[in-house]
């Protein structure tokens, strides 16, 4: 696709661009350079020598130091953030799977559809915490021991499938249906053409439902308050931890999960010229 | 397994009967089989959102004991709050920060969407862009918003970058507790939910016809209100529900960047939590979630975004 | 030894000391405990007592499952717990709020213990998910300080019956406890003194418009006002009977106050959490703030100049304790981690925040330990409880221990304890008011 903006403005676009990114990327880069604080030092600046302590901690979660400090937080943050991870990609995969379903049927309309829409979309109207409360007392219950994957992934799904929803139902609106229509009158099945025009089709609209669910799942922190039960997600301990110390381990996790995410995104984008390189090649 | 499709007969050939049948049925019934698509997620739904719901709704009409709630029925709780000032003080001043949050993320936001639409010209370079934009949400929240204070406070970065330069004299202090630093924060927090709607729709729009205009002699503000408005608004509309959404559930940005002296209808509810007043606390989350539905009905009477 | 509550006699003594030459060996948590001289064998007689290093308890088939706060629940000390006794222990850090409001709501039943702040207990124990506790099972309960026993004791408030009330079933038999303390402190203000360049020795300097702008206080609608009212009485500025539990027409008045002193621009921001203050303190974002003892501590870890008030108002006190659920399954594990937290290591680990443990069991581990002076010529004990007084003088008194002197001299200038008001939601109504106004 050629670009068509006159060639003077391209560039203020590009800046602009720039501009945002550098916003979004200026609390890691502050981050980065406080993760190294010295051992004494605390998560403001100045920085009081230069040590990667704080990497030793979160990979030797509860070992003291001789600089520990008495009340620190010695949780073991990678254990939750893989719990965080692997929960996230569950909830990303149920919600994208059970949304495009829905979509499907919303396309065509079904009796009591505007109902039905509404009640989805009340998974991220009603406020997080009450959920929690509503959940929790309900489990109680039921006698359900809390897990952060038995009981943490409903709540996560529940979370994520409406976004899931908006975004298929976003791609589907006035959507070209030519093919669609090409295809069934040359005889497919409707389960033909979903599974081999319209899904390939969709693609863009199910990644980006893949995206939104795990980043929203990975986050999520209102709603898994009360019903994690003993090992938390991510959110949960980092939250844990800002309540009793602020220490630059935080820190070092975050420039460890950023570098981990340009590395996975690297790996997508190599892998991404590499299937189209094969493509053109095969043309 | 399958064997290709024959040209001419509209049957499936290769499956076995009983199958057929049953993919024939769901054929003449589509209603059947849109309901079946459906059910899944609305029992998920139903199940763990609408039982809390139904929770919150009914203990919201009881009475907070002191150690948990009392079913005496009773209208108190609602009477209490919406006949304080403070309730409508606090929703207007809500509002008043969802919509502005919204404003100032589709300003941001049109921008770099066209940006990565049109400028960047490889496809990977895009998908590298909007992957960049995402990749930040992945390290927690917290962790971010707690970088605030030695960026923008007064001894962060920021400010000892231009008292250096010379370019202020004091340390600014509107740079964090304040409602504008709230402001920022919540922008910075949410325009990834707008770009990537926005870039979505855009790459709908029909490369034939953005040339069809500017060889029409249309300025770029013109293409912009004529066609590409118009053209995007599935993308502006999901992208304003999310916001919208967030923003009314939105309290911890309020307590952290914003000082927590503005507070917000979200807030109230964690507060009367504190103090193990569920039945006022339930009243709240029960308001909170009418005003929302409210506000979503109305946003998607501007354009529906199920309208096919 | 200090007086306070000392009911040890001297056969206990030597038998503390013995175990303390046991505990002496306990090596491997770093520069933070005891580093050791030759251990002494002794038999012990409990499985919390302790055990020389590097022995290791046999399993058992109970294990302890804690909740509390990220003060009182870590991993260390869990570590420890096991090692002594065998039982498998782990514990869930989170908020007050949380933590309560999941034991309401019944996780009770997936913990054995939770280690909760006085004024929240009253909640639970109302509602029956506690289990009260004979005080003969509570073997270091024999050298508990007569705050914790007796009504005659330094800092016992009379109108309000605290602490006794919130710990015993009933306070004048003290049979059987309600709540078992854990630790406590009393709380004031601490300040940049480098910045303010003069000390703050009244609650008034936060709502003092010298300081406009440079004030953080507590989001918190109970406590918060509490200081304020307390300030407001002892100075004449309004008619307040009692300051930790106010009418709702007290209540007016003080938070009126507040507001009129937010819409001047009094406060710089309210802080919710205690990483927050340590951070608004230590870069100078907030001058002075009604933060908690360890702040102060953690603040000054950093080589800033910051000290904890000593107000005339008087202090704020409070105190933590471990309640055990009802219907637990692994009740003597429960009695055991009661036991360990008074026992004397668990408190002497904590002091060093400034926190104070209800028995004087700990003295000796505090004794043998000088970490905190920065010239190492007085041990911890001396440092945190004696505050750099004693009866005894020593070469080099007073010394300039901890900022606000000590037991004895805190404990003397109490101005209320933090109990629960009975109109707390009237307080939270107003407070909300205040937080939009």
């Amino acid at each position: 696709m050629a670009s068509v903006a006159r060639p003077l403005v391209r560039p203020l676009y590009l800046a602009y661009l720039g501009f945002i990114l550098a916003v979004l990327y200026f609390p890691f880069v502050v981050m980065a350079i406080l993760s190294f604080q010295g051992p004494r030092g605390g998560h403001t600046f100045p920085l009081r020598g230069v040590s990667t302590i704080w990497y030793w901690k979160l990979f030797n979660p509860g070992k003291l130091t001789p600089y520990s400090d008495v009340g620190e937080f010695l949780g073991d943050y990678l254990a939750s953030l893989q719990r965080s991870v692997v929960l996230a990609v569950i909830t990303m995969l149920i919600s994208t799977a059970l949304a495009l379903m829905a979509a499907q049927a919303f396309r065509k309309g079904f009796k009591g559809s505007g109902l039905v829409f509404y009640l989805w979309l009340l998974g991220i109207i009603v406020p997080g915490i009450t959920v929690s409360l509503g959940l929790s007392l309900w489990f109680r219950r039921m006698d359900l021991p809390l897990h952060w994957l038995t009981t943490g992934l409903p709540v996560h799904v529940m979370w994520t499938l409406p976004f899931s929803l908006i975004v298929f139902l976003m791609f589907f609106n006035r959507f070209d249906t030519s093919l669609e229509d090409a295809a069934l009158i040359l005889g497919a099945t409707r389960w033909k053409t979903f599974r081999y025009v319209t899904l390939p089709l969709m693609q863009p609209a199910i990644l980006t439902s893949l995206l939104f669910g795990f980043t929203l799942s990975l986050d999520e922190f209102q709603r898994s308050l009360l019903i994690t039960g003993t090992d938390q997600t991510l959110p949960l301990m980092v939250m844990a931890s800002v309540t009793t110390r602020i220490t630059p381990t935080l820190y070092a996790l975050g420039t460890l999960t950023t570098l981990l995410s340009f590395a996975v995104v690297g790996a997508y984008l190599v892998l991404l010229t590499y299937s189209l390189r094969k493509s053109r090649r095969l043309q | 397994m399958l064997e290709p499709i024959a040209k001419a007969p509209a049957v499936e050939v290769s499956t076995t009967l009983v199958v057929r049948r049953r993919v024939a049925f769901l054929d003449r019934h589509p209603g059947v089989a849109s309901w079946l698509l459906v059910l899944p997620g609305t029992l998920w739904m139903m199940l763990f959102v609408g039982i809390p719901l139904a929770s919150i709704v009914l203990f919201s009409f009881w009475r907070s004991g002191f150690a948990g709630l009392v079913p005496d029925y009773n209208v108190e709780n609602y009477a209490a709050l919406l006949g304080g000032r403070t309730f409508w003080r606090i929703t207007l001043w809500t509002y008043e920060v969802v919509i502005m949050a919204l404003a100032g993320v589709i300003v941001l936001a049109y921008p770099a969407a066209y940006a990565i639409w049109r400028v960047v010209r490889d496809d990977r370079w895009k998908t590298a862009v909007l992957l960049l934009c995402i990749v930040p949400f992945w390290t927690s929240y917290l962790t971010r918003t707690i970088t605030w204070l030695p960026m923008f406070g007064r001894e962060g970065v920021v400010n000892r970058v231009l008292l250096a330069l010379g370019v202020i004299g004091e340390p600014l202090e509107i740079l964090l507790y304040t409602p504008y630093s709230m402001m920022w924060g919540l922008w910075s927090l949410y325009i990834v939910f707008m770009i990537g709607p926005l870039y979505h729709s855009m790459t709908k729009i029909d490369e034939d016809v953005m040339s069809a205009a500017a060889m029409l002699g249309a300025t770029p503000v013109r293409t912009f209100f004529h066609i590409v408005l118009p053209l995007t608004r599935p993308g502006l509309m999901a992208g304003s529900l999310f916001v919208m959404v967030l923003g009314l559930g939105e309290f911890f940005t309020e307590r952290v960047i914003g000082g927590a002296q503005n507070p917000m209808l979200a807030g109230l509810i964690l507060r009367q939590i504190d103090i193990f007043q569920w039945a006022s606390a339930s009243a709240i989350a029960v308001t909170l979630t009418v005003l929302t539905l409210v506000t979503v009905s109305a946003m998607l009477r501007l354009f529906d975004l199920r309208k096919v | 030894m200090s007086d306070e509550g000392t009911r040890v006699s001297r056969r206990e003594f030597v038998h503390t000391g013995l175990q303390l030459g046991a505990a002496l060996g306990v090596s491997g948590l770093g520069g933070l405990t005891i580093v050791g001289e030759a251990d002494a064998q002794t038999k012990r007689q409990y499985p919390w007592e302790s055990l020389p290093a590097g022995e290791t308890a046999p399993p058992t088939k109970l294990q302890l499952r804690t909740i509390g706060l990220g003060v009182s629940v870590q991993d260390r000390f869990l570590r420890e717990f096991e090692r002594r006794t065998g039982h498998k222990a782990t514990g869930k850090v989170t908020g007050l709020t949380p933590m309560i409001t999941e034991w309401l709501a019944g996780a009770y039943r997936n913990y054995d213990t939770n280690e909760t702040n006085a004024n929240r207990n009253a909640a639970l124990w109302n509602a029956k998910l506690l289990q009260a506790i004979p005080v003969d099972k509570v073997v270091p309960w024999k050298s508990a300080r007569d705050l914790f026993t007796s009504p005659k004791a330094l800092g016992h408030d009379e109108v309000s019956g605290w602490p006794l009330v919130e710990i015993w079933v009933n306070p004048k038999t003290q049979q059987e406890f309600k709540l078992v303390p854990q630790f406590f402190n009393c709380d004031s203000i601490g300040y940049r003194y480098d910045l303010i360049k003069e000390d703050v020795t009244s609650w008034g300097s936060l709502v003092d418009p010298k300081y406009k702008g440079k004030v953080g206080i507590l989001n918190d609608s109970l406590l918060t006002p509490g200081w304020c009212a307390g300030y407001m009485k002892k100075n004449n500025l309004a008619q307040i009977k009692r300051s930790d539990n106010m009418t709702r027409k007290e209540v007016d008045t003080v938070i009126d106050f507040l507001i009129k002193r937010k819409r001047e621009g009094q406060f710089r921001a309210i802080w919710e959490d205690y990483g927050q203050c340590v951070n608004m303190l230590a870069s100078g974002e907030i001058w002075l703030a009604d933060s908690w003892n360890p702040v102060v501590e953690d603040v000054k870890k950093q080589g800033v100049v910051c000290k904890y008030a000593f107000p005339k108002e008087g202090f704020t006190a409070w105190f933590h304790g471990v309640a055990v659920a009802k219907d637990t399954p692994n009740l003597q594990a429960a009695i055991d981690y009661v036991n360990f937290c008074l026992e004397g290591w668990w408190g002497a680990q904590v002091a060093p925040q400034g926190y104070y443990s209800p028995t004087t069991t700990c003295e000796s581990y505090l004794k043998a330990s000088k970490r905190t002076d920065p010239q190492g010529r007085f041990n911890d004990y001396e440092w945190w409880y004696l505050g750099g007084e004693s009866e005894e003088p020593k070469k080099g008194w007073p010394i300039r221990g901890r900022d606000t002197g000590s037991f004895r001299k805190r404990w003397s200038n109490v101005m209320h304890w933090m109990v629960w008001p009975d109109d707390a939601d009237y307080y939270a109504k107003r407070w909300n008011d205040f937080l939009s106004a």
